[in-house]
């Protein structure tokens, strides 16, 4: 990403997540905790928990004016009167509806005919070596942020899986961690970290050229970025620029079908997709 | 007059036993099961495959899950407190093009997993609800999906699907009600047939 200057954005980056954590301690005390108040008795329920499993019932009341609904025979009985788990927030829609388009545009206009050449020239299992080899360079802001949430043992999990790769791997561009020691990737980022902490999501932003975020998710991008060792190896920003573009170009030429699905089954992509990113995030956040 | 009163007893008691027996066997997952292999064996019959088949095996889909799945329940959440503004009419017309929309959806969906397995991870039950979770795996990747259950007399019926943490119902819920604050509920409903028409021509060429 564009890095500035090393020193430069070490300071940006001090005082935004000061800014952002100090109050932001004092706030979660009224705010929802994500761990915590959304899946109420997990623990106590007979049938128990696991890693796929969440309690989705406890999140029924699809509901924003619980007061409009009394009295409605549709919701009367399996439907709890309480504030919904978490209300999107869009104050920016206007602007936001136009970053839209313009990601829009950006991926009919240039990505995908830009990963369909791609496509085209490279074998699959090529770009699939690609692909490893990227995702392994980024395994410092998973191996940081697994340890800032106190996963060690998932840090433990990435730090295995970053050494084998980039050995047995070649440079990571094969994955025998997972292939031969079934050793599967842990993902974690900053705005999960921050999220863990009980920051709020905060106000939903659609970013030009990256997609649906929020305030609290946009920060955490910008950690991870600092956390990513491409710019200190590059030292260039239009290095930089082509890493994430080859990054993005590869990453839809394997699954290209995401976007297009999204836009062809909802009404308003727009919401849909704001309405599920939100809601994925939430999971995220809310994974033991 | 007590071996009358011994045998009734005996009576309820198996009665009794018989029916928690009965309501144990079909859980939500024993229910959910067979209506889902049955959509994987329409999905793999070779003599169903192909675009040009795809009116037929379609028509047989959704024969199967309508047993499963309660579109008109889904239409309801789905449409919230709009839903009671609304003629009778109106409401059986909506629910029919919502079918449509959710066919598409979800069908769609499935027709791309073809060849993964769907494992039956965990079951879930609240009172008349239930959460049944299951597992595609494709491409190595292992994608849970969760179905939401609700029991009308002994069935168990589907009104909303879960995919890693983002509802299905929920989504459309919230579209429809940024497409309210602008139309009225005859333009939402125009906007839902533009989308259905637009599945038909995409779909049937």
């Amino acid at each position: 990403m564009l890095l500035p200057d090393g020193e430069y954005m070490k300071n940006c980056l001090a005082v935004v997540c000061f800014c952002l954590l100090v109050p932001g301690i004092s706030w979660s005390a009224e705010l929802v905790n994500p761990g915590s108040g959304m899946y109420p008795d997990l623990l106590g329920d007979e049938s128990g928990s696991s890693f796929y499993d969440p309690d989705l019932l406890e999140d029924a009341p699809y509901i924003q004016e619980p007061d409009e609904l009394l009295n409605d025979p549709i919701f009367e009985d399996d439907f709890s009167f309480r504030t919904p788990v978490f209300v999107v927030k869009d104050p920016l829609e206007s602007m936001n509806r136009v970053f839209f388009e313009f990601n829009d545009r950006l991926y009919f206009w240039v990505l995908k005919p830009v990963s369909k050449g791609y496509a085209a020239i490279l074998p699959v299992d090529i770009r699939q070596c690609l692909g490893n080899f990227f995702t392994n360079l980024a395994a410092p802001i998973r191996l940081v942020n697994n340890l800032l949430q106190g996963e060690v043992e998932d840090a433990g999990i990435v730090l295995v899986r970053f050494l084998v790769n980039s050995t047995a791997g070649v440079l990571g561009l094969g994955d025998p961690a997972y292939r031969d020691f079934e050793l599967e990737p842990r993902e974690a980022d900053f705005g999960q970290t921050l999220g863990k902490w009980g920051v709020n999501a905060g106000i939903y932003l659609c970013l030009p050229g990256l997609g649906p975020s929020t305030l609290r998710d946009t920060v955490g991008f910008a950690g991870d970025v600092y956390l990513h060792p491409y710019p200190y190896i590059s030292q260039d920003w239009v290095k930089d620029i082509v890493y994430i573009g080859t990054d993005r170009v590869n990453t839809i030429s394997l699954s290209p079908s995401v976007y297009d699905e999204l836009k062809r089954v909802s009404l308003d992509p727009y919401v849909a997709s704001r309405q599920a990113y939100y809601e994925y995030r939430q999971s995220v956040i809310a994974k033991q | 007059m007590k071996a009358i009163q011994i045998l009734m007893y005996a009576g309820i008691i198996l009665l009794a036993g018989s029916w928690s027996q009965g309501t144990e066997l079909s859980g939500p997952t024993e229910q959910l099961k067979p209506a889902l292999d049955s959509l994987i064996v329409i999905l793999e019959d070779d003599s169903l495959k192909g675009a040009e088949k795809k009116k037929e095996r379609r028509s047989l889909i959704m024969k199967e899950i309508s047993n499963g799945f309660d579109f008109r329940e889904m239409s309801q959440r789905v449409l919230g407190r709009t839903w009671n503004t609304i003629t009778p009419e109106e409401q059986d017309y909506f629910v029919t093009q919502m079918t449509k929309l959710l066919e598409n959806v979800y069908v769609g969906k499935l027709e791309s997993y073809t060849g993964g397995a769907i494992d039956f991870v965990e079951e879930r039950i609240k009172g008349n609800r239930a959460q049944v979770t299951t597992l595609i795996e494709n491409e190595g990747v292992k994608l849970p999906v969760h179905y939401i259950m609700q029991k009308t007399g002994s069935k168990w019926m589907v009104y909303d699907i879960n995919i890693e943490g983002v509802s299905l119902i929920r989504n459309y819920m919230e579209q429809f009600r940024s497409i309210l604050r602008q139309n009225d509920f005859n333009g939402l409903v125009k906007i839902l047939e533009e989308k259905n028409l637009s599945f038909a021509q995409n779909d049937g060429a």
